[in-house]
């Protein structure tokens, strides 16, 4: 594994590039380019506001307006759930490089995480102008921001290790998945607080790692409080250990790759 | 000092990898559970490749060319065997591999030196050498997406050999591009085998490989044939099989019946500038003394044509232009072949001709008849206007005026009759003797 993760590092420039290339050919062929990054969860934010607020009367976390508190879930969300299906999708999309090139494989997945972080970072600029308008302001904890970040990525990752390699063989893998990222967006919650849900599924809240990484962010950013850190602490610890055989498993099948694609 | 060792290597394919659900695949990850039905795309290949030398593989489609091309470059695995590769690989398994269709030739550029491990600091070294290779102008600030193949193949190929890495890979990238694009890659890869690289070069094209490598593998459903002289591979290659032609045929053009002979000289050199095909900014080198005004190429029935059968003759009409006395004018064709290779090249000295003296101002026209007897494929050609230094140096002369890389001319052969010889032109050669001896 060390050699594996030194190898990594050699091909970091590659790395880099990838990632830029994932950035700007998303943004090459649209009329608004970037605009569509701040645009995108801003007419989502819309959309589920009037459905679940307005319509349903679903009510929000305490304290916060239902727009910016749907926002600010969407801002993780959104990143979490796209790039887990494009990281898994993304050996199959390169199977042109991969048969014809050699280098680690692992970059192909990375480059698409890391590229949907660029998307993140404007997501959350819009978030914190919103902010603005209804009264909340940054805060001297808003440096958290990137250890939470940091959670959600591995486990992005961890995730994408997995998947990746099981979409190579099998395509269907990546309906079932979303599936079952959707039925994790209402467990969650996104749209809704966490008290609308039933008991039992609030007590494994804090250990799931979206959810910790939910309420996290929910407190640095609104309430300038301090993120819970046992809940942090446990899937930061849990997705740190499981990225060893995640990465094995990944490079094992690396051999496989070009045959199969 | 090897480069590149293979021990009884074997590679196979699992022919199920298609059907497999997502538990067999995982097994198949963890070991064991080995698929039935393999397909083996090597079996027990043995072979060498030393530092610094040029090694040629041939091998008909499926022979398991491409499948050793991988394992070296290492994006497969040998099943078994040991591969043994001393040195930075850089593969050219296929041209432009990396290249992303939205981004810019310049993005590419990067993009591809990344992939191939190089530093943004390299590639800005090599740059401008890069652009100027592949001849792109302002095209290297569009999308590659709007490429022709053609532009897309030399900027794959200026990338690939901008890298000087130890072992280089190549793997039939010469079948694209034009014939001039085809004589500068010829030209590139004998500089970058002459530095000492180790040369891999993968390809159906024998004449080719012949005049490139040291030495040649010959892969026949995935094993070896015979290691040894490029001769000798490309002749066992060709006695397996007979050898597919995929030339396209021309199609024949009727002809009218035009006699030249008569016209006056004037008429004649305005045909010759009406008909021109020099470019003002074509590749043209001299100080112009004596200066190649017009040329055109016809058939022998006055025809404008770049197109001859083999054995037929093309005409070479010239117009010069004297800019200084000229004592003793002369003129000649140079022709080359798509590697670059000079297969010909005469002009009035060898025909034993000589042109009147020119004054200040005086022009002549010139027309050479060329008969190609020479196998079929594309020609370059280039314009010669000289003058000799002096009787002592016969071979040597002063070059006025010299167009390079007209053309190109192609040669064609009749499929559905036997050529009229094989090879790179036909040598004069006659039975001296048939008669049969009564056996007894």
């Amino acid at each position: 594994m060390g050699r594996d993760l030194r190898e990594l590092w050699a091909h970091r420039e590659l790395l880099i590039t990838l990632t830029k290339r994932e950035i700007v050919s998303r943004y090459k062929q649209t009329l608004f380019g970037l605009g569509w990054s701040m645009l995108q969860p801003i007419l989502q934010t819309l959309v589920y506001t009037i459905a679940f607020s307005l319509v349903l009367k679903t009510p929000s976390a305490e304290g916060i307006p239902y727009a910016i508190f749907v926002f600010a879930n969407l801002t993780l969300w959104t990143y979490f759930s796209s790039s887990t299906i494009n990281a898994m999708n993304s050996l199959r999309a390169n199977s042109a490089l991969i048969t014809k090139v050699a280098f680690p494989r692992e970059i192909i997945p990375l480059s698409v995480i890391l590229s949907g972080l660029f998307d993140f970072v404007i997501t959350f600029i819009v978030l914190v102008i919103l902010n603005l308008f209804f009264g909340f302001y940054p805060n001297l904890r808003f440096i958290y921001i990137p250890a939470i970040l940091f959670v959600e990525i591995l486990f992005i990752l961890n995730l994408s290790l997995i998947l990746s390699v099981l979409t190579v063989v099998r395509r269907d893998l990546t309906y079932v998945v979303t599936f079952f990222i959707t039925l994790y967006m209402f467990l969650t919650p996104v749209f809704f607080p966490l008290s609308a849900l039933p008991q039992t599924i609030q007590e494994y809240y804090y250990i799931s790692p979206m959810g910790a990484i939910i309420d996290a962010f929910k407190n640095v950013v609104f309430y300038n409080y301090e993120p819970r850190w046992y809940s942090l602490l446990i899937s930061s610890t849990v997705l740190v250990l499981m990225f060893i055989p995640c990465y094995k498993f990944f490079k094992r099948a690396e051999k496989l790759f070009a045959d199969v694609l | 000092m090897t480069a590149i060792r293979f021990d009884n290597v074997s590679k196979a394919y699992d022919l199920q990898a298609g059907r497999r659900t997502v538990l067999s695949a995982l097994k198949l990850v963890t070991g064991g559970n080995a698929s039935k039905e393999l397909f083996y795309a090597l079996k027990d290949v043995s072979f060498e490749i030393k530092k610094g030398e040029a090694f040629g593989i041939i091998g008909r489609n499926g022979a398991g060319k491409s499948t050793i091309l991988k394992i070296i470059a290492g994006i497969t695995k040998a099943t078994s065997g040991s591969v043994e590769v001393n040195g930075l690989v850089s593969s050219l398994i296929e041209l432009g591999a990396g290249f992303h269709p939205e981004l810019t030739g310049r993005e590419n550029v990067y993009m591809s030196g990344a992939i191939l491990g190089l530093s943004r600091k390299y590639i800005d070294a090599k740059f401008k050498e890069i652009i100027e290779f592949a001849e792109l102008g302002e095209f290297i600030e569009v999308p590659v997406k709007k490429y022709s193949s053609g532009m897309y193949a030399r900027l794959g190929f200026a990338v690939a050999v901008s890298i000087e890495p130890e072992i280089l890979i190549v793997d039939e990238i010469l079948s694209v591009g034009d014939i001039f694009f085809q004589q500068r890659c010829f030209a590139k890869m004998r500089e970058i085998i002459g530095r000492g690289t180790t040369f891999l070069f993968v390809t159906h094209d024998t004449a080719a490989m012949q005049n490139l490598c040291d030495r040649a593998l010959l892969l026949e459903s995935g094993r070896v044939e015979y290691v040894g002289s490029p001769i000798e591979a490309v002749t066992r290659y060709h006695a397996k099989a007979s050898i597919k032609h995929d030339r396209s045929k021309i199609i024949a053009v009727d002809l009218k019946q035009q006699h030249v002979e008569n016209k006056q000289v004037e008429e004649l050199a305005d045909n010759i500038r009406t008909h021109s095909f020099l470019m003002k900014d074509g590749k043209r080198h001299g100080a112009r003394g004596l200066e190649i005004l017009a040329a055109r190429v016809t058939d022998i029935f006055g025809k404008d044509t770049f197109h001859v059968s083999m054995q037929e003759r093309l005409v070479f009409h010239l117009l010069l232009h004297a800019n200084e006395n000229i004592a003793v004018p002369t003129s000649g064709i140079n022709l080359y072949d798509r590697m670059g290779n000079l297969i010909f090249a005469a002009g009035t000295p060898q025909l034993k001709h000589t042109l009147p003296g020119l004054k200040t101002g005086q022009e002549i026209v010139i027309k050479f008849e060329l008969t190609f007897n020479v196998g079929p494929g594309e020609y370059t050609f280039s314009l010669i206007a000289s003058e000799p230094i002096n009787d002592s140096v016969p071979n040597v002369g002063y070059f006025h005026d010299q167009f390079d890389l007209l053309g190109p001319i192609t040669v064609v052969a009749d499929e559905a009759k036997v050529y009229p010889f094989y090879g790179i032109a036909q040598l004069p050669m006659k039975i001296l003797n048939s008669e049969t001896i009564e056996s007894k």
